[in-house]
């Protein structure tokens, strides 16, 4: 077999392999007998008609392209091994240049190749903001809003008291022939906050509430406001609108009283400093979800920059294409399909895709191989045990999210378990290598490679293939400190 | 009157007939039902230019069977007949397919 090889551009390989002959010839007869076992042929037993005959009934050029088609199959791995490449999926057959001698093309897409930079000397400090006591006592705030005790109230509105009204409201200077109605008249109540607590997401415009002061039952009033040019509500902004309210009922509200007590009825705390504490952690895992996904986010885009990072197209369409899916489900369940999702968004599957999921599957594809990348550079490999933890875990969000049954039913279980433990193996691995780029980021790693050389059988440094022993040390080193951060309590 | 180019009819391709042809030298073909061993001999003899050692004949009976649609009625495949003819181990008919 003669091979040649040409790299494209868009990292695929084209490759010509040229078939001897003989080779060919013995692919017609496989073919042969091959269509013999599928073809009627009068006089013989199915699989039992000679090579002439078969080809004398199907003609020479089916002959052909069966015999052609096992070649493919057959040379392909060969070709493959033999011009040493390193496919990353499929190749395509992308022509069949000559019959005689046989030669194929095949456009192959080559395995992605990351060329990592001196990702290293990346430093990124992680610094998660700390909860403060203020943000504490707002959650408490809360907390007592909505463990208040509400009474009706015959008397105008003050601070502190809840109001029931019915709102519409309107434009004031319209444009030509549109509806000025901006507002349907509709049910509100309203929270008449102190003003050093206002909110400022307050609906519909800040400081609405304190406009309700001194009003009593079945008492209107009209409130015009314009709406400041920076304000959430992009197609209001400079608009004045006249709101006409009526209110049904003033309540008055009173708010629990912190203290023990009030722990107590809001589940097993013992008093305002287990409450305290319990919300402080909540808060703090909160955060740092947050925090970690930026965080990661920027260290890896970080990395990415100079890094170089090579894959062909076909890579690229799959990621898109199990973005589109995974869009297409949150879409499901919201009762609504791709294209009436388009037609809503006014724009077409083509332009959509392009500008909008193209460059978000592009950065997820980027991202992930970095991390592949990184994972292998780095030598990082789980453990027994690691796995095992990941798997629970991730058996248990997958049963606690309720979609379990159905999937159980559609899905035999070997395969579910199977993909459980392929996701599992993925989301630790995951997560070792980016808790390892944290400490790199954060010089921790440098240190602790100080301290490696000093003694050299520090952890962290798997061999590529570790004795029994050393894998069930290394597990045992490696579990303590692969979990700085305790399992995240759903909040 | 039977020439010898009327004698032979067709060649019959079986997979019986393709192992007579490769083991046994043996060639199968449908015959005149009026045709002799003689006449087979003579017309193989100067058709395909080969030398004949013995020719065997045999009546294959009319089959009876019924139509595929209608499954009433009763059809008649009609018989022929069919000559074996051997020849000697230096000969060969080239146009009998399943051979090259």
């Amino acid at each position: 077999m003669k091979i040649e090889t040409e790299t494209r551009d868009d990292h695929q390989v084209k490759l010509i392999a040229e078939i001897e002959p003989e080779v060919y010839e013995k692919s017609k007869r496989q073919a042969a007998r091959k269509i013999a076992q599928t073809t009627k042929i009068p006089g013989f037993r199915p699989g039992k008609a000679p090579f002439e005959v078969v080809r004398r009934m199907v003609g020479e050029k089916a002959l052909q392209e069966e015999a052609l088609d096992i070649l493919v199959d057959e040379i392909y791995p060969q070709a493959i091994k033999e011009a040493g490449i390193n496919p990353s999926g499929p190749g395509a057959l992308e022509e069949i240049v000559s019959i005689d001698p046989v030669k194929f093309s095949f456009l192959i897409p080559l395995a992605p190749t990351v060329k990592l930079g001196d990702y290293s000397s990346v430093r990124l400090p992680y610094e998660p903001t700390p909860v403060t006591d203020e943000q504490i006592d707002q959650f408490i705030e809360r907390l007592r809003t909505s463990y208040s005790t509400v009474t009706p109230a015959e008397r105008p509105s003050q601070e502190g008291d809840m109001v029931y009204l019915t709102i519409s409201g309107s434009l004031v200077h319209p444009e030509e022939g549109k509806d000025p109605s901006v507002i349907e008249e509709r049910p509100l109540q309203v929270m008449i906050r102190p003003t050093d607590q206002q909110n400022e997401e307050e609906w519909p415009f800040p400081g609405f509430a304190r406009e309700l002061i001194g009003l009593s039952a079945d008492e209107e009033k009209t409130i015009s406001h314009t709406f400041s040019e920076d304000s959430h509500y992009e197609t209001l902004t400079g608009k004045e609108i006249e709101f006409q309210v009526k209110v049904t009922s003033v309540k008055g509200v009173e708010l629990p009283e912190v203290n023990d007590e009030f722990a107590q009825t809001l589940g097993e705390f013992q008093n305002m400093e287990a409450l305290r504490s319990s919300i402080r952690t909540g808060l703090e895992n909160n955060g740092r979800e947050e925090y970690d996904r930026d965080y990661y986010a920027k260290l890896i885009d970080m990395i990415g920059a100079d890094a170089e990072v090579q894959y062909p197209p076909q890579m690229l369409q799959e990621e898109i294409d199990s973005l589109l899916r995974s869009l297409e489900k949150d879409l499901a369940d919201q009762k609504m399909d791709l294209e009436t999702y388009l037609k809503v968004r006014e724009t077409d599957r083509e332009t959509f895709i392009e500008n909008e999921i193209k460059p978000a599957a592009i950065k997820r594809l980027v991202r992930s191989l970095l991390m592949d990348e990184v994972a292998h550079t780095e030598n990082l490999e789980l453990g027994q045990q690691e796995l095992d933890a990941s798997f629970n875990e991730t058996m248990y969000e997958l049963q606690s999210s309720g979609d379990f049954d159905k999937l159980r039913k559609k899905v035999p279980s070997k395969r579910l378990a199977n993909a459980v433990a392929t996701e599992a193996a993925l989301r630790a691995l995951n997560r070792r290598v980016l808790e390892r780029l944290k400490a790199i980021a954060t010089g921790q790693a440098e240190e602790e490679a100080s301290v490696a050389q000093v003694t050299p059988a520090a952890e962290d440094n798997p061999n590529e293939e570790p004795a029994a022993e050393d894998t069930a040390s290394e597990q045992a080193e490696a579990s303590p400190q692969d979990n700085p951060e305790p399992p995240k309590p759903e909040n | 009157m039977l020439t010898i180019y009327d004698v032979l009819r067709s060649p019959l391709v079986t997979e019986k007939s393709n192992y007579q042809v490769n083991k046994l030298r043996q060639y199968v073909f449908s015959v005149a039902r009026e045709a002799t061993k003689t006449q087979i001999k003579d017309a193989i003899e100067i058709i395909f230019d080969v030398k004949v050692v013995r020719v065997n004949v045999i009546n294959a009976p009319a089959k009876r069977t019924r139509r595929a649609r209608s499954r009433r009625l009763l059809v008649r495949n009609s018989g022929f007949k069919k000559a074996i003819v051997t020849l000697v181990p230096e000969d060969r008919i080239p146009i009998f397919e399943g051979v090259e």
